[in-house]
């Protein structure tokens, strides 16, 4: 054995060993990019993932199809897309209804819709050691997909770019405990923290954080993201309250939330490149408000001298 | 000499598409999930080869499982590969001085890595970190993933002995 620690082969993996720990430091130091030998590897592998990830979504869908029964299928479908349409339209009225009661304070504020900007993917693999259901995307830097891109599907929010290689991204979860993002309540407007939980996410359940305890949530409330942070545009849907829970301190709430969007099954997600106020907190945000106010005073104040 | 060169090639490119064909499969979504947990396919395959070619071609292809799971997992780049690769030179080593390969060698070589590679992320990505109902995670994840892992390992070594075997007769010919 002796022998083997003075051969060139030791030496080699020494070596090696030394060119991965660097890339380690690397990769600890720079999150968010893969390093070339992942961009290398995902390069190669991507088109393959993607075909047989491809092949068992058909597969899968096939034995779903054939286990149950072809009416009950085509109902469950439409009764998905009915409830989906619901909780929209429930977001919207909620939207109207806080609207209407804050017209009067926010009377003269030219209403901004955000503009998105997306980039469509498919998920190409889940990896068995990977918790929380993340997994990996087709689509890397060069479609445009940054480190922190919100991932969002037609029903919700599902999570955020964890890591971005030239072909290929990974996500983290909403359902994963190192994910925190800034929500609100569409109905009482009460904010809080979603985050993930390691039992809650055995049952597909996200949990709703620092809610106040004067709050009046309850049951079935729909919960918007807050993009105070600027990390996530303002009003995606995350989910719905299932149950609520005091906190032992005794001063906040915890709320546990159904994620709208399937997370544990998604195969194809949009990523958001691009909102208002990305990348921006609320502090910069107000500042911004606060000039362009500024700026229209200003614009008005000749024009009042005038008269 | 040009002969046996031509087959060393062409049996590292046979554990090269395997390899590659595993760790396609291993991600694939859906695939192989039981329980909400799925058998790792490179890392029984890479340690038999150790187990058969000995320390430097089982090293070499411990690192190249390595890589690929870093790629697509969620720990920090590196962490599979140096274990792997230096779980296989192990493995390499040992069977070359003190044991036999075979099955049941295969089996306690793969179960030992993947407990050492699960203890080791639920040290650093969770209990330091202090989260909640931890035990979750070792019990009804990794535990579930070490035994799928370990019920896959004796046709991976019987694939790698075949392999082998049909090289070794090829080059004694």
């Amino acid at each position: 054995m002796s022998e083997f620690f003075q051969s060139k082969i030791f030496k080699l993996f020494l070596a090696l060993a030394a060119l991965i720990f660097i890339l380690m430091l690397r990769s600890s130091f720079v999150q968010g990019n893969a390093n070339f030998f992942s961009d290398m590897v995902g390069m190669v592998t991507t088109p393959l993932q993607k075909s047989t990830a491809a092949v068992s979504e058909s597969a899968g869908g096939f034995w779903k199809r054939l286990f149950s029964a072809d009416e009950l299928y085509e109902e469950n479908q439409q009764l998905k897309e009915q409830i989906r349409v619901l909780t929209e339209q429930q977001v919207e009225l909620e939207q109207y209804r806080w609207e209407n009661e804050s017209l009067k304070e926010f009377m003269g504020l030219k209403e901004e819709h955000p503009d998105h900007e997306y980039v469509m993917a498919s998920v190409v693999s889940r990896d068995p050691n990977s918790r929380f259901h993340s997994f990996v995307l087709d689509k890397g830097s060069l479609d445009g997909v940054e480190y922190l891109d919100p991932v969002i599907t037609e029903d919700g929010l599902v999570g955020r770019i964890s890591e971005v290689g030239l072909t290929f991204s990974k996500v983290t979860t909403i359902l994963d405990p190192a994910l925190h993002v800034g929500a609100y309540n569409a109905r009482t407007r009460d904010m809080g923290t979603i985050t993930g939980r390691i039992e809650a996410a055995e049952e597909g359940l996200c949990s709703m954080e620092l809610v106040s305890r004067s709050s009046t949530a309850a049951k079935d409330d729909i919960i918007v993201t807050a993009g105070s942070t600027g990390l996530f545009p303002k009003d995606l849907v995350i989910g719905r309250i299932v149950s609520l829970e005091s906190e032992s301190d005794g001063k906040s709430m915890t709320a546990m939330i159904q994620p709208a969007a399937e997370v544990d099954s998604v195969t194809n997600v949009l990523v958001v490149t691009s909102f208002r106020g990305q990348g921006s907190s609320m502090e910069q945000l107000g500042d911004e408000k606060a000039e362009e106010a500024a700026d229209e005073q200003a614009d008005e104040q000749p024009q009042e001298d005038a008269e | 000499m040009i002969r046996e060169t031509k087959l060393r090639i062409q049996k590292m490119s046979i554990y090269g598409a395997f390899l590659l064909l595993f760790y396609v499969l291993q991600t694939t979504p859906g695939f192989l999930t039981f329980w909400g947990a799925k058998p790792l396919l490179v890392l029984p395959f890479v340690i038999c080869i150790a187990m058969m070619d000995g320390e430097l071609v089982g090293g070499l292809f411990g690192l190249a499982a390595g890589v690929l799971c870093d790629t697509s997992g969620i720990t920090l780049f590196g962490i599979n590969s140096l274990l792997y690769m230096a779980a296989c030179v192990a493995v390499g080593l040992l069977v070359i001085y003190y044991m036999q390969p075979s099955r049941l060698n295969s089996l306690i070589f793969t179960g030992t890595t993947m407990v050492l590679r699960q203890l080791f992320e639920y040290f650093f990505y969770y209990v330091m970190w202090g989260y909640e109902d931890i035990s979750i995670i070792l019990l009804r994840h990794m535990l579930p993933t070490v035994l799928l892992t370990l019920a896959v390992t004796p046709l991976m070594y019987e694939l790698v002995r075949l392999i082998y075997a049909y090289y070794r007769r090829k080059l004694h010919d």
